[in-house]
């Protein structure tokens, strides 16, 4: 029994050691509000003001910009999007908010993998991005143990020391800034453009990929909670598809068979339905060379316009105005109508 | 399952709870279960073909002890009627019955081995040798995965089932306690190839938790995971980059790049060793040493006496003795004893036998020709150090040399070191060509214009800082360990020193060590 306690008190000892680097290491992370995801206590701070939320991932996060659709609209909105954000996890954020804010519209963005995309799939990096959402140490320990899976606790502990002293290198060098998040209402810019591929590789490349169109069961639930939460609260639900570049729309096939299924389900539940994909002037608008990061995510340039646009559109559909004319029907449709063929 | 992850770490911490609770004389089951276990995570449906080579092994050795039973009994029963003549031609052909038994169990896992590891291989040369003759190829349609520790289990059961025909052993009986020599997870893998009276007594022992075995073992882990995980890891990609392209950097570069291969192999492999026998230690458990400080070596004998120790020693008492002993070896020795002298006499029969044992050893590490010359290769410089022995004790006496001189010490060890170097790195480019091609570009473009040209593929002067201390470090440790055991050492420090080290190891692997071992890849949304 002497040698289990001598072990005990000696792990002990070393943890204790080890916690305390640990907690050197990161502590500036925190301190000095410097992780990536500071919207939780920012959500806090501003709550009981947000009239217009925008719930959904990575696409949504980098191109929509509370301010303007705030200065065009009149309302009050924050970004509520993640990286990888799965609808579980778009619904408790949205619940949390909607009790504690006058909430009238939600804009649910939607991109090509929102309802066919596993927790599984984004695994580590998904689990580090929820942890960082998270308000308190409670809720993180208990998401720790209950969401994640222990082969990803290594990786996230050292995911956590690498940013803490990243954070410690930066303010040794005298280069500590405030993320962006903090001032811009959730909206988180990428940083570059990437020039998109040109257009004439398009006809070499068109229908090599394939999306997946069968929405999992956990997607199809919690989006059934989101929208069943909105009708309760009577908030207005705005189904959103974000411009993704051409070369993504070109390549892939099943497009259309996901904006139908969009269409029906936004239909079903008496919802409107914008894919800005089909957008008339989106060539013009988002000019390949410029308004994209990533095939699938928008610069901050493309992101200005397409805040704007979408202010405008639902500026316009306020006022009872007719917007059809403005947006193709089908991905097909508006693939032949730019590039013909 | 990786034995650097979390699932690893938690498993092993599970067991040894376990091992510590259940009544002891269930330890060794307790053992079997998280043998199988681990096999099991590795691929369920190779599991046959362990269990094949440990049921031929349990019937062959024991049928052998039968035999063997039964002509004591009846020796022992006739004693006074049997005549020498009479005994000897009973042992003769009792000892045939044995040999073929034990033929049978090496021809079957041997055979099983050589079809997994060299058919395709085999089968690469015979059609490049039709080829040659013009027409018929023959397809290559085996698709099967390599067993996980094939190589190891079965050179450490047919160990055992030779030392059972040599009467070193007496066979085990129990299938159960067999199946866990054969499996036992800690080797499995990477070895150590141990001999059947070190390790399997200790399987059926009494075990008890001593908080000296459990410090022990897990500062031994620790060490292990930094080796393995800051080191070796964070070697990786320079060692990569150089193999996969050696054409273009400059001939340091090459050089330093092959030195940095020297280290990541050495930190790796015996990373793993002492992750595995600091949890056998845990358990209360010796498994054989497999280095010992390699390339402070002053010969290249001396080096493979250190380098993977258990696959030597496995080489030495089962190809080596046998050969060299022989009867047919002892008549070529006798015969050139007459021939070229007392000294060449003794060398030839001994080299015959080490000719043997290094072709074995070079198709035992790989199957392609690149292996078989490095194989030759360490097979020739101990040789010739053999057959040029004289030569150099003439010389050193000659020049006053004493092997005890400290600079004469460092230059074998350096010499050595750089032979063991050029040796390691010929079968790990790709093909011999290729190997060959790396040492060539050692020697060009040795005008380097920068300190940044030695190291153009490090991933960044932090990586390559914290790269050197991590070096220092073993080498300070490798320093240490010549006089003392670095436990010892180790031991003399305060308490809160040696926690505050092992959490600043702890440390190292969780921040260096990780994301180096991680093969999820970059993050998507890395700014994030």
């Amino acid at each position: 029994m002497r040698s289990f306690k001598k072990a005990l008190l000696s792990t002990l000892a070393v943890l204790l050691c080890f916690a305390l680097l640990v907690a050197i290491a990161v502590y500036p992370y925190f301190a000095f509000d410097a992780f990536y995801y500071q919207d939780a206590s920012v959500r806090q701070s501003l709550a009981g003001q947000f009239d217009l939320l925008i719930s959904g991932a990575s696409q949504g996060l980098c191109s929509i910009i509370p301010k303007t659709l705030d200065e065009t609209l009149g309302c009050t909105s924050y970004n509520l999007c993640g990286a990888l954000e799965p609808m579980k996890y778009r619904y408790l954020l949205l619940k949390q908010e909607v009790e504690r804010n006058p909430v009238s519209t939600v804009i649910l963005e939607l991109s090509y993998d929102a309802m066919t995309r596993t927790r599984d799939d984004s695994g580590l990096e998904l689990a580090i991005y929820q942890l960082g959402r998270l308000e308190t140490a409670s809720q993180r320990i208990s998401y720790l143990f209950t969401e994640v899976s222990p082969k990803y606790y290594g990786s996230i502990l050292s995911d956590t020391v690498e940013r803490g002293m990243g954070v410690w290198k930066k303010l040794l060098r005298g280069k500590l800034e405030a993320p962006p998040k903090l001032e811009s209402q959730g909206f988180y810019p990428y940083a570059n453009f990437s020039p998109m591929p040109d257009k004439d590789t398009y006809q070499y490349h068109r229908s090599e990929g394939c999306i997946l169109t069968e929405p999992t069961e956990e997607n199809l639930y919690y989006l059934e909670q989101i929208l069943t939460l909105c009708q309760r609260n009577n908030i207005e639900v705005i189904f959103l598809a974000v411009p993704t570049s051409e070369s993504f729309l070109w390549r892939e096939d099943n497009l259309d068979v996901m904006r139908q299924w969009y269409q029906d389900t936004s239909a079903k539940w008496d919802c409107t339905f914008y894919d800005f994909n089909l957008l008339k002037s989106k060539l013009e608008r988002y000019p390949e060379a410029t308004a994209y990061a990533d095939e699938t995510h928008m610069s901050k340039t493309g992101a200005i316009a397409f805040s704007e646009d979408l202010a405008m559109i639902l500026s316009m559909t306020q006022k009872g105005e007719n917007i059809d004319d403005l947006f193709y029907s089908t991905y097909e449709e508006a693939i032949h109508a730019r590039f013909g063929g | 399952m990786r034995i650097t992850s979390m699932s690893f770490v938690l498993c092993a911490a599970a067991l040894v709870v376990l091992y510590y609770r259940i009544p002891k004389k269930w330890q060794w089951a307790a053992l079997l279960c998280a043998s199988l276990g681990f096999y099991a995570a590795g691929g369920l449906r190779y599991a046959g073909y362990i269990l094949m080579t440990a049921a031929s092994t349990y019937a062959a050795t024991l049928a052998m002890g039968r035999v063997s039973q039964k002509q004591k009994a009846y020796i022992a029963a006739n004693r006074n009627t049997l005549t020498k003549a009479e005994k000897s031609e009973i042992k003769k052909k009792n000892n045939r019955k044995k040999k073929g038994l034990m033929v049978a169990a090496l021809v079957l896992n041997f055979g099983i081995l050589c079809v997994f590891k060299y058919f395709h291989f085999a089968l690469e040369q015979l059609n490049h040798i039709f080829s040659l003759f013009g027409g018929l190829q023959l397809k290559d349609t085996f698709t099967l995965l390599v067993p996980l520790g094939i190589s190891f289990y079965t050179f450490q059961t047919m160990g055992y089932l030779v030392d059972v025909y040599w009467g070193k052993v007496e066979p085990e009986r129990n299938f159960g306690k067999l199946l866990l020599f054969v499996s036992f997870f800690p080797q499995i893998t990477q070895g150590p190839i141990s001999s059947f009276a070190q390790l399997a007594p200790q399987f059926t022992q009494p075990h008890s938790f001593t908080y000296e075995n459990y410090a022990g073992g897990c500062q031994r882990m620790i060490w292990g995971f930094f080796k393995k995980m800051v080191l070796a890891n964070l070697l990786a990609p320079c060692v990569s980059a150089v193999f996969e392209n050696y054409s273009a950097y400059a001939g340091p570069a090459v050089l330093i790049g092959m030195f940095f291969y020297s280290i990541q192999i050495y930190a790796d492999f015996s990373g793993y060793m002492d992750i595995m026998c600091g949890l056998c230690q845990i358990l209360d458990i010796r498994l054989t040493e497999n280095f010992e400080r390699p390339y402070f070596s002053k010969s290249i004998a001396e080096y493979w006496r250190r380098w993977h120790i258990s696959l030597g020693a496995w080489f030495k008492n089962y190809i080596y003795y046998p050969i060299a002993v022989s009867k047919w070896n002892k008549r070529v020795g006798k015969w050139s004893q007459k021939k070229l002298g007392r000294i060449f006499g003794q060398a030839l029969p001994a080299s015959i036998a080490l000719v043997a044992v290094w072709l074995c050893t070079g198709l035992w590490h790989g199957a392609s020709w690149s292996y078989i010359a490095w194989g030759g290769l360490n097979g020739l410089f101990i040789i010739v150090s053999l057959w040029m022995e004289p030569l150099y004790a003439a010389a050193r006496k000659k020049l006053h040399l004493q092997e005890s001189n400290w600079f004469w010490r460092a230059f074998q060890v350096i010499r050595t070191y750089i032979l063991v170097c050029f040796i390691k790195v010929l079968p790990e480019v790709g093909t011999l060509g290729q190997g060959l091609g790396l040492w060539r570009q050692i020697f060009t473009g040795w005008n380097v214009a920068s300190f940044s040209q030695l190291f153009p593929y490090a991933p960044g002067k932090e990586t390559l800082l914290i790269l050197f201390f991590a070096m220092a470090l073993l080498f300070t440790t490798s320093l240490i360990q010549r006089k003392t055991p670095i436990r010892v050492w180790f031991g003399r420090f305060p308490s809160a020193i040696r926690a505050l080290a092992l959490a600043g190891l702890l440390f190292f692997i969780v921040y260096y060590g990780v994301p180096a071992s991680n093969d999820l890849g970059g993050f998507l949304y890395a700014q994030f």
